[in-house]
């Protein structure tokens, strides 16, 4: 593992330096901004971590920088301020985790840990050699990011050994893996192959990949001493291979008030505080900035009286809006001044300390939007509870007062895809967080599955796979540092983001947080701009990775991408052998949308093939399954058991809320088409398969 | 420090006064408004400023005209500008960003992190 150490203070870095180095990790350094910057031009890092303030270019700007680079390895910031601002900040612009000075060794090697942990093809796909590059996702290789054209067989050779550095491959393995039977080339081919990519990676400035083994076969030459031999794009002093400390001499910048004797590289005690010391200065800085902070906050606060008269007109227009509501007819007229004057109360009572007025504000908004508007009363209510809001003083307390019995009794106005919205497992003893959870998060996008028994989460997991979890970390039956462990035990939620919630934010728990394979945490009190930047922070990333990994999240299938590819390479395989393939299409036409019969027939039908077929979730109802050399009677036959047992697995109480919703049970339908009869390409059968969807049930009757 | 310039395009008095107020009290930087986009469109060329906060909804010329008209324009079009909004839907913010936008900032912000954020996201 290799790692990039931007920071101005050289005796933090030397403390830093042979720590990691004693852990085993190469750590190469830069002590400005715009040094780190080049270094992670040249070289590729499994993980970077900042500091926040640099010379040259700061922390956040080189995170950002990084990003829009297309970096996509993990970033941790160190920072010396505490105040939420920086950590939002430093999140926003793209890293991953952030840690307030004074830290303790001990914490940061659990958060490098923690932040490595994830498997390194979900941050990074390609596969690397030196300034070499393969990216399976596009196909592409590079040779200090300039492009090299290769021919399919040059690319699979490559990617062979790239995949498999120990490894020796004989001509003839060599042979099985990248030739078919009939094309039948001798060992002279291989030669020729392997002459003419190590011809055109040379051309392109790289080094000699592979080398011959005598006798035996070819192999990938170990790593080259120096990854980036571009000399254009290595900064001056660029050192490798080997831990070091910094290479600069003179740092552009002092040190910052170091206070602390020196510590010995085996001082490890989570309780030592004395490592990486506050400068001194800081302190004071940190306070006038809270200070600041505050006054202007109490500033917008005593600035709203004068802004009083044009609050009430906005509420005017929504009163009106109101009234005529409850007259039975709302002119065109006045429902857009009443919309207009919703969304601006929703952008401003914000502003002086009422969150609550601008989220009932915004729920007015999306009301008006509606395309039949028939609930006169409910809206009145509403516009009512808005006034009686604005009367109490703004401030803090404000946001906790809307009732949360009357939040759900409003319908949520706003349509949106199911894809555009989360998740999230709220799991917490404390009714009012999760209530309070229940409330901040629905607008945004975020769906909460509320869960006060830490012992029903194996339940809600498998009924309603989340795509974050909230954890407490202290809960009666099962504390969160355990359900994290046997989460991150099994294999199907390693990988699914986990964020706590907690008091306490002493290094000692932190500690154990990361140690027992959380992402994140959040101190309680819950401010939601931090809580909302986090979480979606995390989620959009877990889902681009996973996008990238080409795995559904709700059914653990391959998505769409990956699948379109596999189903490709077996109508391709059916072709040449002159085989039939089969492509089944199972569709779940659910009234009311439920992923857990989806998941649960996504698991029964996988069960039932083949190491050699193809199962992909299509889209959010759809699944298909490819198998070669087998007639679509036979396929069809073989899945139906399985679309059985999923639909009698469906539990009773889904099944009723089903019904009860829209008086019509889930429906399963299973069709195919079969290569040749049915066409030639995917799209073909696809499009022939959706044809032959015919009327429920399909369990027992197809076509 | 230096001392950033800031000009702040809004209709709406209350929120132009907030923001204004909020950048001079936590970064004491320079901060001039306009309340509409004509306004800020001639102010921006006269003011030349660091950055522009512009809010979307407007009457006549709304946030994404005036964003064109201030990017059509030699001496205004490397001034960045961020967008204000109080839609929350991310494919709209998405949608801005595409328009020439360097961020989206959601409506109503946090008067105490305002200055914070705008460095964050033009890496003051």
């Amino acid at each position: 593992m290799k790692l990039l150490l931007v920071d101005d203070d050289d005796i933090l870095i030397d403390r830093l330096t042979s720590d990691l180095a004693s852990q085993n990790y190469v750590v190469d350094t830069a002590v400005d901004g715009l040094l780190g910057w080049e270094y992670a031009q040249a070289a590729p890092y499994d993980l970077i971590v900042l500091d926040i303030d640099l010379p040259g270019l700061n922390g956040v700007s080189l995170c950002q920088r990084l990003r829009q680079t297309g970096y996509a390895g993990p970033i941790l910031l160190l920072t010396g301020r505490s105040s939420s601002t920086d950590k939002v900040l430093g999140l926003d612009a793209g890293a991953d985790d952030y840690l307030v000075k004074p830290y303790t060794l001990v914490e940061l090697s659990a958060r490098i840990r923690a932040l490595l942990r994830r498997p390194p093809a979900m941050s990074d796909l390609s596969l690397r050699w030196g300034s070499l590059r393969l990216d399976p996702n596009a196909g592409q290789v590079t040779v200090a990011d300039r492009p090299v054209v290769l021919s399919p067989k040059e690319y699979g050779l490559l990617e062979l050994f790239l995949r498999s550095p120990d490894r020796i491959f004989s001509n003839t393995v060599l042979l099985e893996r990248l030739w078919s039977a009939d094309e039948a080339p001798g060992e002279e081919t291989i030669r020729t192959h392997i002459k003419r990519l190590r011809r055109k990676l040379k051309q392109a400035g790289g080094d000699d990949v592979i080398e011959n083994v005598y006798s035996m076969g070819y192999r990938l030459r170990p790593q080259p001493p120096a990854p980036a031999e571009t000399p254009k794009s290595a900064p001056k002093g660029l050192t490798h291979g080997v831990p070091q400390n910094t290479p600069q001499k003179a740092p552009q910048k002092a040190p910052q008030g170091v206070t602390g004797g020196p510590v010995s590289g085996a001082d490890n005690a989570p309780s030592t505080r004395t490592e990486a010391p506050t400068p001194l200065s800081a302190a004071p800085a940190l306070d006038r900035r809270a200070a600041q902070e505050q006054s202007a906050r109490a500033a917008a606060i005593a600035a709203f009286e004068q802004f009083r008269p044009a609050i009430d007109d906005r509420l005017a227009a929504l009163r009106q809006a109101a009234s005529a509501l409850r007259a039975g007819d709302l002119p065109e007229a006045v429902r857009s001044t009443a919309c207009t004057a919703a969304h601006k109360l929703a952008g401003s009572l914000g502003l002086f300390g009422y969150m609550a007025g601008s989220h009932l504000a915004r729920r007015l908004e999306d009301w008006l939007q509606q395309p039949n508007l028939a609930q006169g009363p409910a809206f009145a209510a509403w516009v009512d509870q808005l006034e009686q809001l604005l009367q109490a003083a703004p401030g803090e307390a404000v946001p906790d007062s809307e009732p949360a019995a009357a939040a759900s009794a409003f319908p949520h106005p706003v349509d949106r895809a199911l894809g555009d919205r989360y998740r999230v497992l709220a799991i917490d003893d404390d009714p009012t967080i999760l209530a309070q959870l229940q409330r901040l998060l629905p607008r945004w996008g975020l769906d909460v599955v509320p869960l006060d028994d830490p012992r029903q989460v194996w339940a809600s997991l498998e009924a309603s796979p989340p795509d974050l979890v909230l954890l407490d970390l202290d809960m009666p039956h099962l504390n969160g540092l355990e359900l994290c462990q046997q989460l991150r035990q099994g294999d199907r939620w390693q990988t699914l983001p986990v964020l706590f919630l907690t008091a306490c934010r002493d290094p000692a728990t932190v500690y154990r947080l990361y140690q027992a394979g959380a992402d994140d945490y959040l101190p309680k009190p819950i401010l939601e701009p931090e809580l909302i930047n986090r979480l979606f922070q995390r989620l959009e990333r877990s889902r681009l990775l996973q996008t990238l990994a080409g795995t559904d999240p709700t059914t653990g299938l391959a998505n769409r991408q990956k699948g379109a590819i596999e189903l490709d390479l077996l109508l391709h395989l059916a072709q040449r052998y002159g085989q039939p393939f089969s492509l089944v299409r199972v569709e779940v036409a659910q009234p009311t949308r439920s992923t857990a019969l989806f998941s649960a027939l996504a698991k029964a039908l996988a069960g039932q093939l083949r190491g050699g077929d193809a199962i992909a979730c299509w889209s959010q109802s759809e699944i298909l399954v490819g198998v070669l050399d087998t007639d679509l009677a036979t396929t069809q036959a073989q899945l139906r058991p399985a679309l059985e047992a999923a639909a009698a697995a469906i539990p009773a109480r889904i099944l009723a809320a089903n019904i009860a919703a829209s008086g019509v049970a889930p429906g399963l339908y299973l069709s195919g088409a079969t290569y040749p009869q049915d066409g030639h390409r995917l799209a073909e059968l696809y499009q022939m398969a959706c044809q032959r969807r015919g009327s429920p049930p399909p369990a027992s009757s197809e076509e | 420090m230096t001392i950033k310039r800031i000009l702040i395009i809004d209709d709406e008095a209350d929120v132009r006064e907030i923001a204004k107020v909020s950048l001079e009290i936590t970064r004491q930087w320079e901060v001039t408004t306009a309340a509409s986009g004509e306004e800020g469109v001639r102010l921006a060329s006269t003011y030349r400023p660091d950055a522009i906060l512009l809010d979307v909804v407007m009457p006549k010329t709304d946030g994404l005209a005036t964003l064109q008209q201030l990017s059509n324009n030699t001496d205004t079009c490397h001034i960045p500008v961020i967008l204000l909004t109080a839609t929350l839907r991310l494919a709209t913010q998405q949608a801005f960003v595409a328009a020439g936008a360097r961020a989206v900032l959601v409506k109503p912000f946090d008067p105490g992190l305002l200055g914070g954020q705008i460095e964050a996201v033009l890496g003051w």
